[in-house]
């Protein structure tokens, strides 16, 4: 019997479908994953099973039992745990406040010490080490992803769900993240996996359900299915995993950064002595844990951010601290990671998105005045070229999904012919058909020799695209590698803050 | 993928259909519990209404004082909507107006001879320019300060009231004439603007308000300046990330605000009252804020409700005198009105999240 039944469960929201019968079934004590594409119908099921949703139709079914989940109250008591992607937690309370937060609800006092000592002894026996009296905003993700564990474990939880939890981790955290759901595996905990990450599926999951447009695809013992197979019926066509990419020859040097520094928003050192140089038609990687100065060094260069030492060429020319317009007529694009808040106004049409960096220039304007012609035909052409899904130009961009508001983006910048593209983040929370496609524009740029500074957390991404690699970390580069067979324990031990020798 | 969009086509129209129903809803609404109100008190509210629209609409005179009202709160409102597409709070429409009020009396007073030719487009640009400077301060603190813009324009409405209370009370005051409120002299006749319809109070401060209405219009939507506004209101940093000088297109809007604004108070005293008086204004610049809001910030939408709303001050008296209706009826009227514009635009932004 499974330890888990959910049937024939449909989910309908205005206009889509995003749950089609889906059946699910769990074994006890399996580690489960959910595998899907953006849009797939992933979170759409376990947000159901947790109670956030309510089905159309179908029916739960908990060790033989059927079961009304009306909230995340009835699956708690349940037994049912989900850690989001967005942890849940106050960030001025400490670890233990945070975990016991809204556990007591007698009136009753609370004995600190005494739910200390269980909450000391689950973090010991499934290897979650953590300070109990830090507060959450002085943990990295990783951490806080740990107390998010606790906190279910805490609560009883023999059911854990976690959504993506790998997006926010490092290599040696998700090493880390594996090994403790491995622990809880052997004590019998069910875990189900949502993720759109092949690579790690196979390495922690003992079944794999596929979902697709909403529709559960069918379910694998991994022993039996290979990558491949997989992918294909994930996306629904056959993917490539690898670009091939030819060497580059030693070109000029179009961007050269000389010990640069910058503050970020708290005033505080954000990047020190940053030094590098970025070649016609080269992809340099920077890898790194998110929040060590990647999004200021990009800031800085493309003119949003002042640099406070130190010095950007592009060519010949001196661009440091020049302002953002001027940054832009030299010819430095930018593909911001935060693409909703930064990159687009998300209240603005397809087509007003499309000229917000020229929209003072010819042919979109003249004498001050826009002209809708030439915006129009400009639009219809990203739209195409790109093949942005938007019925018209002035389609809400709010409306559209992320990959084709990355599609927007890149289509902009790249029609601008950029000396220097900055891509941060590129295919972050884009699924697998969007990300093969952003890889691909990048290689198509770098070969017209376009200098692409890649940031980016996925390392995989970076080992796939970049003819170098430098890692960073609080701000400062810990090394600079050749990308010929590259050492990823190296590299997630610079992540981390060891500084190795620099071998390019 | 392919899919997702075109369960996604008919949403912008529903969108649309969304909030063109809501419009009219924040208007029906309140006439509905109007008319409720008036059944506890035993007045036929069928009745009641006719009157109020025929007092608005129905006569030639009723009609000429509507489009009398409707000139400054047309003005004021297309002021505080160019302000409000770009996150500038401009609550100080009512000083603003009073500003160019000011500006207006005093070349219509104490300037030199000029035929209206001359003096009436002095007296635009003047009042224009002093509005804009009205608007220029706070909008300028806030850029540079980051002064919060409610509270200084707030502040500055009270400035200006206190300078028209000055005054006319004390170097402007007029020796001839005698009134419960102090007032001036009557202006020069050369800048008195001219009545459309001869026996009413019907003058041109209406056409010049649907004339600018439609400038902004397109000044808005259509030119770069106004992107860049739309741009800075909807999202400062991608606004700065297109290349915007955000700091400096906050300044202007409020300093065009204030101006469009000014030219309200320049057509009362030039059209209207022809001299400048305390409480020339009975709260247009803040009356003007909900007409904004209702005409969805959309300078041709605002024509719309600028008269509308003019429509039901002017009807209500002929409503009090027919129906035998009290006059706080369409007070309360009024401020239904201004509570559902105000809670449905926070309805209509909770909406848009959640979809």
């Amino acid at each position: 019997m499974s330890f888990l039944e959910m049937k024939q469960i449909t989910k309908r929201f205005p206009g889509m479908i995003a749950n089609d019968q889906v059946d699910l079934s769990v074994q006890k004590g399996d580690i489960h994953a959910l595998l899907g594409e953006n849009g797939a119908g992933k979170t759409t099921l376990m947000n159901i099973l947790y109670g956030f949703y309510q089905p159309d139709e179908g029916e739960i079914y908990l060790q033989g039992n059927r079961v009304q989940i009306k909230s995340p109250i009835d699956a708690m008591n349940l037994g049912i745990g989900m850690i989001h992607q967005h942890f849940m937690l106050v960030s001025a309370f400490t670890v233990l406040e945070n975990i016991i937060l809204g556990t007591k609800s007698d009136g009753s006092l609370l004995d600190l010490r005494h739910e200390r000592e269980k909450v000391i002894e689950l973090s010991n026996q499934y290897g979650l080490t953590i300070d109990l009296d830090a507060k959450i905003w002085q943990l990295s993700l990783g951490e806080r992803q740990r107390v998010e564990i606790i906190k279910a474990l805490y609560r009883r939880a023999n059911l854990l769900i976690l959504d993506e939890p790998t997006a926010v981790l490092t290599p040696m955290e998700t090493r880390g993240l594996f090994k403790t759901l491995r622990s809880m595996k052997d004590e019998s905990h069910t875990i189900l996996f949502i993720s759109h990450k092949l690579n790690e599926i196979f390495q922690i999951a003992d079944r794999i359900t596929v979902l697709r447009d909403g529709r559960a695809i069918s379910t694998f013992n991994r022993s039996d299915i290979n990558k491949k197979e997989l992918a294909k019926m994930m996306v629904g066509r056959d993917v490539t995993f690898e670009y091939p990419r030819k060497e580059i020859e030693d070109s000029e040097i179009i961007l050269s950064v000389r010990d640069l520094a910058a503050l970020n928003d708290k005033n505080m050192n954000a990047i020190e002595n940053i030094s590098f140089e970025l070649r016609k038609g080269e992809i340099l990687g920077v890898a790194g844990v998110s929040g060590n100065g990647q999004r200021e060094l990009a800031e800085v260069i493309s003119g949003l951010r002042k640099a406070t030492r130190g010095h950007i060429h592009l060519k010949d020319k001196d661009i440091t601290n020049k302002n953002r317009k001027q940054i832009l007529h030299s010819g430095v694009g930018f593909i911001p990671e935060d693409r909703t808040n930064i990159g687009l106004i998300m209240d603005f049409s397809v087509s007003e998105n499309a000229i917000l960096e020229d929209h003072d220039n010819g042919p979109f304007s003249r004498n001050y005045v826009l002209d809708g012609n030439e915006i129009k035909s400009f639009t219809e052409r990203l739209i195409s070229e790109y093949n942005i899904k938007a019925p018209s130009i002035s389609y809400s961009t709010k409306l559209l999904s992320g990959g084709n508001l990355q599609k927007l983006l890149l289509a902009r910048e790249l029609t601008r012919k950029p000396q220097v593209l900055i891509a941060a983040q590129p295919t972050r929370g884009l699924d697998v058909a969007a990300t093969e496609f952003v890889h691909e524009t990048l290689l198509e740029q770098r070969e017209c020799g376009t200098a692409i500074l890649l940031i980016s957390e996925d390392l995989e991404e970076i080992l796939a695209l970049s003819d170098r690699i430098m890692v960073i970390y609080e701000g400062k580069i810990m090394g600079m590698l050749a990308n010929k067979n590259v050492d990823l324990g190296e590299v997630g031990m610079m992540m981390t803050g060891t500084v190795y020798e620099a071998r390019a | 993928m392919r899919q997702e969009h075109e369960m996604k086509l008919p949403k912008i129209s529903n969108e649309l259909r969304f909030n063109v129903l809501v419009t009219i809803m924040t208007i029906l609404v309140p006439f509905l519990i109007g008319a409720i109100i008036m059944l506890f008190i035993s007045v036929n509210p069928i009745a009641a209404y006719r009157s109020l629209f025929y007092g608005a609409f129905g006569t030639l005179s009723g009609f000429g004082e509507t489009m009398a009202k409707a000139s400054p709160l047309l003005l004021t409102s297309v002021g505080v909507a160019i302000a409000f597409r770009c996150s500038s709070w401009n609550i100080g429409a009512e000083g603003q107006l009073l500003i160019g009020a000011i500006v207006t009396t005093w070349l219509g007073l104490f300037f030199i001879p000029l035929p209206p030719i001359i003096i009436i487009p002095l007296a635009l640009v003047l009042s224009f320019v002093a509005g804009g400077l009205f608007g220029f301060i706070p909008g300028l603190l806030k850029a540079q300060f980051n002064a919060n813009e409610i509270i200084t324009t707030m502040m500055l409405n009270y400035v200006a009231v206190l300078i028209v209370s000055y005054l006319v009370s004390g170097p402007w005051v007029s020796e001839t004439k005698m009134g419960i409120t102090p007032m001036t002299d009557t202006i020069t006749p050369s800048l008195q603007l001219p009545v459309i319809i001869p026996g009413t109070r019907f003058h041109i401060g209406v056409l010049l308000g649907i004339v600018l209405a439609v400038f902004c219009y397109f000044l808005l939507f259509k030119s770069t300046l106004g992107y860049k506004i739309r741009a800075v209101g909807l999202n400062p940093r991608a606004a700065s990330f297109g290349g915007i000088n955000v700091k400096m297109v906050m300044v202007l809007s409020m300093v065009l605000s204030g101006g469009i604004a000014a030219i309200g108070g320049m057509a009362e005293v030039a059209g209207l009252h022809h001299q400048l008086m305390d409480g020339i204004s009975p709260g247009y610049g803040y009356t003007a804020i909900v007409v904004a809001l209702l005409g969805r910030l959309n300078p041709l939408g605002i024509i719309v409700s600028s008269i509308m709303f003019a429509g039901l001050i002017v009807g209500a008296d002929t409503m009090q005198q027919q129906a035998g209706v009290p006059i706080s009826i369409i007070n309360i009227i009024q401020a239904l009105v201004i509570i559902f514009v105000l809670t449905s635009e926070g309805f209509m932004r909770w909406r848009k999240r959640r979809a």
